[in-house]
């Protein structure tokens, strides 16, 4: 049984290709402005790897927010949905799941059988999502892959934000920068403000054991660590974090068919 | 008597200086790393074109974020209370004020006297302040000749996001997607701070009229914006960014 995921974000869009319960392969790329035409890559990307074709895709389920626009898709399910689905898959025990992406930022609850019980999304805010450490990497001429450490690796002391607001922020740092200040100061600063939004946001939805983070900023080591101290607990992550989505999507594909069968 | 207010902004810097009651001088200029050096340069453009030295002037008021940095004697002063004070003396009738300066937004509510009775404010979003719509110029590459000819934008695009961080993305793609005018862009991003504006002001209840002033108020569109939403009459004076300077000229006369 040959199953796929297609989750489209508002920055990268995922393939991922499911045989029974193993993963074949998976793709990652940029989100083009025709949300149809990245499926279309995303997949073509995916099932190259694999050497297969889109005929032997026997159902598709797509996710993200560009999801109602994939043209190949049988079905569309929400990308909460599929974040607690494939969650689940990786981290059966999983009840709690945050989600960061570049624009947003969710927290998920769930049960065990990987089920949304409830959620708390911020999609309003940048200083809430990764776009606030993006603005702030940028600034300092760094790139996004190095910032979590350097933020772990203080030198003076963390360099407190007192803005919230993500333009104001970029100001504030700028200002600190200007007297002085290390960029690694600096960046655990950024760091522990936005961990502490974050950690807001799953208060509201309640933690409870495992806590698993997934979506682009889940490969960040400075947010991991701050979130691990401010809950007291492990947290879970994947080799790929990004694929989380789009697992969930061919897992609920692969439900459809069996259901179809019976 | 004479009298200088001082406003010390985040981005501009005014002073100006009051001979009872009739504004001799004013200057603006923009807020330097140390702040006291640009409400120096402003009182001495303001006394040079008054023809006046410091040692005329009786009382000295200052306002604005940067208000403790002024280097002279002078008595401090809530923005709130200013932005009324300086509106009642151009509008006698005013009840109320909306300040949007560089990065904050004020709204303030008085009784038929003038005392402030209530206000609200925004300084922790940059969503509905000047630094919004500065940034989106700039992705708009609309220069303030342009903007003249804005009144004649045909159709409006909404602007979902309300961060500036996600509107600035969202005018960007609506740009490279084609087909939409920038002018009618420029359109849905004042009325996206209009709305903004509102929801502020609209939590005080103000009933009469309401003057706008700060530096945003110098962008007619963003007027004509906020006047669709708005019930009351709004009143925005000719110089909008002296008005908070000059309420501080008119409490210092008051000792």
């Amino acid at each position: 049984m040959i199953t796929a995921g297609v989750d489209i974000g508002s920055l990268t869009g995922k393939t991922l290709i499911l045989k029974d319960d193993s993963i074949l392969a998976w793709s990652l790329i940029p989100t083009g402005y025709n949300s149809a035409e990245t499926a279309n890559r995303a997949t073509a990307e995916a099932l190259e790897k694999v050497d297969l074709s889109a005929s032997d895709l026997e159902y598709v389920v797509s996710t993200g927010y560009g999801r109602v626009v994939v043209p190949f898709a049988n079905k569309n399910i929400t990308e909460i949905s599929c974040h607690a689905k494939g969650a689940s898959w990786f981290h059966p025990g999983v009840r709690t799941i945050l989600d960061m992406g570049g624009q947003d930022c969710k927290a998920i609850r769930c049960n065990a059988s990987g089920k949304v019980t409830g959620f708390a999304l911020n999609d309003k805010c940048a200083a809430g999502a990764g776009r606030y450490l993006e603005v702030i990497a940028a600034l300092l001429g760094m790139p996004l892959q190095e910032i979590g450490q350097c933020s772990l690796d203080v030198v003076k002391g963390a360099i407190a934000i007192s803005s919230t607001c993500t333009v104001f922020a970029r100001s504030e740092v700028l200002r600190y920068l200007r007297q002085g200040a290390h960029k690694n100061d600096v960046l655990a600063g950024a760091h522990e403000a936005l961990a502490t939004r974050v950690y807001g946001l799953l208060k509201r939805v309640g933690i409870e054991k495992e806590l698993m983070f997934t979506g682009g900023i889940a490969k960040n080591i400075g947010i991991v660590k701050r979130l691990e101290e401010k809950t007291e607990m492990e947290v879970k992550t994947v080799f790929e974090p990004q694929i989380v989505g789009a697992l969930g999507a061919a897992l609920f594909a692969r439900e459809s068919l069996e259901k179809g069968a019976q | 008597m004479i009298t200088l207010g001082i406003d010390v902004g985040s981005l501009t810097t005014k002073s100006l200086i009051l001979e009872d009651s009739n504004i001799l001088s004013s200057a603006l200029l923009p807020t330097s790393e140390d702040a006291s050096i640009s409400a120096t340069k402003a009182t001495e453009q303001a006394l040079k074109s008054a023809g006046l030295s410091l040692n005329q002037i009786d009382h000295i008021a200052s306002t604005g974020i940067g208000k403790s940095y002024v280097p002279y004697p002078t008595r401090l002063v809530a923005e709130a209370r200013c932005d009324i004070i300086g509106s009642r003396f151009l509008y006698p009738s005013a009840r109320g004020v909306v300040d949007i300066g560089a990065d904050n937004a004020r709204a303030v509510k008085c009784d038929p006297k003038g005392n402030v009775v209530d206000f609200a404010s925004n300084d922790k979003c940059a969503a509905g302040t000047g630094v919004f719509l500065d940034t989106m110029a700039k992705v708009l590459e609309i220069t303030p000749e342009e903007l003249q000819e804005l009144h004649q934008a045909e159709e409006e695009v909404s602007i979902a996001s309300t961060c500036a961080v996600f509107a600035e993305s969202e005018v960007v793609s609506l740009i490279h997607k084609g087909g939409v005018n920038r002018f009618d862009i420029w359109k849905g991003i004042n009325n996206s701070i209009a709305g903004r504006i509102y929801s502020l002001v609209s939590k005080l209840r103000i009933e009469g009229e309401i003057a706008v002033i700060g530096g945003v108020a110098r962008n007619a569109d963003f007027i004509a914006s906020l006047g669709k939403m708005m019930e009351s009459k709004l009143l925005v004076p000719p110089h909008p960014q002296i008005v908070g300077a000059l309420g501080a000229a008119i409490i210092a006369k008051r000792g």
